[in-house]
């Protein structure tokens, strides 16, 4: 589909949806923990990662490293030109709807969203086919929703933190964590053991980082950081011994086994609800 | 609408108090100059001799070791008309080819300081928004349209992993100088002003 259908399609969703500022955050957290984990594994081992933590520098550096590294996310090579003409009447299109509806969408406050956005559509240049564009889901997000992210950090707090202000009416800030910080940190930590860390150990060297005395949230935890890494293959578990950093091929085996297994889990379970469908369209009289 | 004019914005104010400008440029042998050179080394390891800049003074501490030899903008570089005959550029953040405006401003500052048929050397991605590759001429000719006394000429060339033969051995990086940058495009502009 043309760019422009798509905008101008998903665009008759903004401000209707309703969503909450935390689910916008978590949608956010998501993307910025994912597009870490991408980067990490494209920079390892080859570049320290030693002192990632999240800065607008940092924040901006990441984005615009992994639409560079697309082929080698691809495993391809693209022989697309970009047609910045395009790109740029796609992003200008959705500047001015965006301020239509929501005035406060000034220049500085909608600039991260509408860079989100440009990434989305050079990645789509590049790859038109690809599954993996990374900026599709916040994407689609910030168009269903009429969120505006905007990643402000006036002044680095703790390393955990820096706000994230969301401009749908009226301008809300949100303290963001800093998951740069903690997925270098848990990296950095298994690759120092020689066996397998439980997530309590990586949860006190965290704190102990971040000085502080307070445990990061388990369930933040695993959706921020443990999840992203192992979906990339830098970490891995195997019968709940704690996770280790990948080495080796075996290593690496035993984390596609995991994937694989989790995989099944979901297709069974989606089988498990297509025959429930079919039976109830059996009742109905309709084959399924 | 300027994704990083804040990064720019954030940097023009830093800059105040920079280097004593008027003895950024001396030695009169030296004819080429880098912008944006962050904690690189690039002009003055392929363009020897040459004076590397940024407007970033925060670099003066954090690269280690730090090669600049002067902090300034690249619109507004602390030299006299036709000082040099080559500009070099990698991976321009913040500042260069984004809007039409941004590419006057620059251009202005470059047609000053270069003399004629002085070259500017641009090194990029092609997903590079401050660079634009594929567009590059045609914001050249447009930039060239409004202006008389310039005429300006554009080669882009799709590197292709050529950048490997044409400068071995050099990681450029992003603005947060520890990730690398991938340089797919080479664009030279070649001016000639036509009174001097
Ligand atoms: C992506 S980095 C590139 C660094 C280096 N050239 C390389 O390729 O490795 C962009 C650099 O441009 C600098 N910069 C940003 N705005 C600038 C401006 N208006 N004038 C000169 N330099 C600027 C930044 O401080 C940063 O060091």
């Amino acid at each position: 589909m043309e760019d422009r259908n798509i905008l101008s399609e998903n665009m008759q969703y903004l401000a209707t949806h309703s969503a909450t500022s935390e689910e916008a955050k978590t949608q956010f957290l998501l993307f910025i923990s994912e597009l870490v984990s991408q980067c990490f594994l494209l920079l390892l081992p080859k570049n320290s990662i030693d002192h990632y933590q999240l800065d607008e520098d940092t924040y901006w550096a990441l984005n615009q490293f992994l639409i560079e590294q697309a082929d080698s996310l691809e495993d391809a090579k693209s022989t697309t030109e970009i047609d910045w003409d395009r790109i740029e009447e796609s992003t200008h299109q959705f500047h001015k709807r965006a301020v239509e509806l929501f005035p406060n969408c000034t220049e500085k406050s909608c600039h991260a969203t509408i860079d989100l956005y440009e990434k989305y559509l050079l990645y789509k240049q590049l790859y038109p086919d690809s599954r993996t564009n990374l900026w599709e889901q916040i994407k689609n997000y910030i168009l269903r929703t009429g969120f505006i992210f905007n990643l402000e950090i006036v002044q680095p707090q703790t390393p955990y933190q820096a706000t994230l202000g969301l401009s749908k009416l009226p301008n809300e800030l949100l303290m963001l964590d800093d998951v740069i910080a903690m997925q270098a940190y848990t990296l950095q930590i298994l690759q120092n053991s020689d066996s397998p860390l439980p997530k309590a150990k990586i949860l006190s060297f965290l704190a102990q980082k971040n000085n502080t005395d307070k445990l990061y949230d388990i369930n933040k935890f695993k959706k921020y950081i443990i999840k992203p890494l192992q979906q990339v293959g830098l970490i891995a578990t195997e019968n709940f011994k704690g996770y280790f950093f990948v080495r080796n091929a075996n290593d690496l085996k035993i984390a596609h086994q995991k994937q694989e297994e989790e995989l099944n889990l979901q297709i069974e379970k989606a089988q498990k609800k297509l025959r429930l469908l079919k039976l109830r369209g059996k009742a109905m009289g309709v084959a399924l | 609408m300027s994704a990083l004019s804040s990064l720019s914005n954030k940097i023009l104010k830093s800059n105040i108090e920079a280097m004593p400008a008027t003895s950024c440029f001396e030695d009169t042998d030296i004819k080429h100059i880098e912008l944006g050179a962050g904690c690189g080394n690039f002009g003055k390891q392929f363009f020897p001799p040459c004076y590397l800049t940024d407007a970033n003074k925060a670099l003066l501490e954090q690269c280690q070791p730090c090669s600049l030899d002067c902090i300034c903008e690249a619109q507004n570089i602390p030299c006299e008309k036709n000082r040099f005959s080559k500009v070099l550029i990698c991976n321009p953040f913040g500042y260069g080819f984004y809007t039409a405006e941004q590419t006057k401003q620059l251009l202005d500052e470059l047609v000053r300081v270069l003399e004629s048929e002085g070259k500017i050397i641009v090194l990029g991605n092609q997903t590079n928004k401050y660079f634009k590759p594929s567009k590059l001429e045609k914001q050249i000719k447009s930039y060239e349209s409004q202006t008389q006394d310039t005429e300006l000429s554009v080669e882009v060339e799709d590197l292709n992993d050529k950048i490997e033969q044409l400068y071995p051995n050099y990681s450029f990086f992003q603005c947060d100088g520890k990730t690398p940058a991938k340089v797919t495009h080479q664009a030279i502009i070649t001016l000639r002003k036509t009174s001097l």
